[in-house]
């Protein structure tokens, strides 16, 4: 059975697969999905890690939530990545592949994420990121939480080996409206998307999964141990 | 009021002398520029006399003078007109240097004159309404802002390094930052800065990448550059988004915008729709003046704002984190 795991409110209909929504996991043991064209859908909030263990399941997981349980990942996973699981993100880094080369300019990136998943959402953005602006070279970071610690803000500064600088920022604010933002700067050429929230599509998502093998699992480890090194708050 | 101009090196000197102009009351009796073209194509331009002499045009009958000479020249202008009693309202950046700014400070104070720092930022209504719902309680507590500064390349001697005193991030995060300060009333702790240069063949930098922390723990990014190339369809923006407790909220000076679409090589153009920011910088000047009070741009608040950039590039130089 497939099984992709995601933000209910960011995950678009999929115009290849039928979709079944669980929010747990006894539910979704309810579920019997047999056809190639049927998939389950639960809720990141109500993923249980050992439903990796079910070796007939094909799981889809966000590599930030890989991030948060670096130890459960099994050969039946596949990782998806936020930037490359919606049309805006995906074709912004390819346009600035296309038009500018992705090479010696500012890239920008502002996202809403989960209190206490800022490090993990920002491991799993760079691990994309180096694939457009090459390796990380360099990441320095702060975060400011309030006092009752249910909103924070996070900036990285990231250096990128095709001479590219970039912020990425994160912020979890309750009940307000925070913006997907992206956009580069180069030579003559100025490339910027942005929607209320940033969306997933699951044909996207399940076009572009990677299976967790070890070196990936190892890059996106590496880099949140980068990004937890980086920051100070 | 008689007003004198001292230069009219930097751009902005024309826009400042068209709004002393059209104010009732106030004439711009004096222009000095050692550059003699310019200078006299100015005082036909603003029907005032020409001095090519500094002292002469010292000694003339003028309350205040407006300084808009190159950034390494600001300290010799300010010092001279101090010593001849003038206010002054001189250009930013203050200086290209923490020493001269404070003999500059000090200048002004010994001889009892007003020094007001040109940040017409702060007086852009975008801006100054987020400030009033700063005070207001509206916003809650500060915890994040995110700044950008990007425009066109200006070229000339802004892209002089010894002219200048630095490339866009000098030219363009004095701005921001004064904002930021102005908005918390904090001033910066830390700075790390990314700087580069991306968009142009000059030996300058004109582009850069600022994290900040203030001393109360609020966290800033700025982005500065001299990115925006001559198609596009704005000069550029100077933006602020304000992450609070209560709202979060996002501003930009030169937000207000026609879009005129047209069959031409430049398809789109943002045509500027607000209340000029420069107008509100002199009426506020001029009114400083008149009633003798303290700035409301102060030396202090230039030498701040100064002192960040130069962290800026410190920092990028040794690629670690600066301590203010």
């Amino acid at each position: 059975m497939q099984i992709l795991v995601g933000k209910s409110e960011n995950i678009e209909c999929s115009l290849t697969k039928q979709i079944k929504k669980a929010s747990s996991k006894i539910e979704a043991d309810q579920y019997i999905l047999d056809g190639s064209d049927q998939l389950l859908f639960i809720d990141k909030s109500a993923f249980d890690v050992n439903m990796v263990d079910e070796k007939d399941h094909v799981i889809f997981i966000p590599g930030a939530v890989l991030l948060a349980n670096p130890n459960v990942w099994k050969e039946n996973c596949n990782l998806y990545f936020g930037l490359e699981s919606g049309y805006g993100s995906k074709k912004l880094l390819e346009t600035i592949k296309e038009k500018a080369s992705a090479s010696k300019g500012v890239f920008r990136m502002r996202n809403t994420v989960p209190m206490n998943e800022y490090e993990y959402q920002a491991a799993e953005d760079l691990y994309i990121l180096q694939q457009t602006f090459g390796r990380v070279v360099k990441i320095y970071g702060k975060s400011a939480k309030n006092n009752e610690k249910t909103m924070y803000h996070a900036i990285y500064s990231v250096t990128f080996a095709n001479e590219v600088m970039a912020h990425l920022e994160y912020t979890g604010v309750e009940g307000d409206e925070v913006s997907f933002e992206m956009e580069w700067s180069s030579r003559d050429i100025v490339i910027d998307f942005s929607q209320p929230e940033a969306e997933f599509s699951i044909d996207l998502i399940l076009e572009s999964a990677k299976k967790a093998e070890s070196n990936i699992v190892d890059e996106l480890v590496s880099l949140l141990d980068r990004v937890k090194g980086g920051c100070s708050q | 009021m008689k007003i004198g101009m001292m230069s009219f090196a930097h751009m902005h000197a024309y826009s400042y002398a068209n709004h002393l102009k059209n104010m009732r009351g106030v004439t711009i009796a004096a222009i000095f520029d050692d550059d003699v073209k310019r200078g006299e194509a100015a005082s036909v331009k603003y029907e005032s006399t020409y001095f090519s002499n500094m002292d002469a045009f010292l000694a003339e009958d003028v309350d205040a003078v407006i300084i808009c000479s190159e950034n390494n020249r600001h300290k010799e202008m300010v010092l001279r007109a101090a010593n001849a009693k003038k206010h002054i309202l001189c250009e930013k950046p203050i200086a290209t240097n923490k020493e001269d700014a404070l003999e500059m400070i000090a200048a002004c104070e010994r001889n009892g004159v007003i020094l007001q720092i040109a940040f017409p930022v702060r007086f852009s209504e975008p801006i100054q309404k987020c400030k009033e719902m700063i005070n207001s309680g509206e916003i809650g507590k500060i915890i994040a802002m995110r700044t950008t500064n990007r425009g066109q390349n200006p070229g000339g001697w802004f892209i002089d390094p010894e002219a200048a005193g630095g490339g866009a991030v000098l030219d363009h995060t004095v701005h921001m930052v004064d904002v930021m300060r102005w908005y918390l009333g904090k001033e910066i702790k830390e700075i790390y800065a990314t700087i580069d240069n991306y968009f142009m063949d000059e030996n300058i930098d004109d582009a850069g990448l600022l994290t900040i922390e203030f001393e109360d723990g609020t966290i800033a990014s700025h982005d500065t550059s001299w990115s925006r190339f001559s198609n596009f369809p704005a000069w550029g923006d100077a933006s602020i988004e304000i992450i609070g407790t209560k709202k979060t909220v996002k501003t930009d000076a030169f937000g207000e915008k026609i879009m005129l679409h047209k069959n031409d090589h430049k398809s789109l153009e943002y045509i500027f729709a607000g209340k000029d920011m420069d107008a509100g910088l002199i009426e506020d000047f001029i009114d400083c003046v008149q009633n003798n009070r303290e700035p409301s741009i102060t030396g202090y608040d230039g030498l701040k704002a100064m002192e960040a950039a130069l962290a800026a590039y410190e920092s990028a130089a040794l690629r670690k984190p600066i301590t203010l």
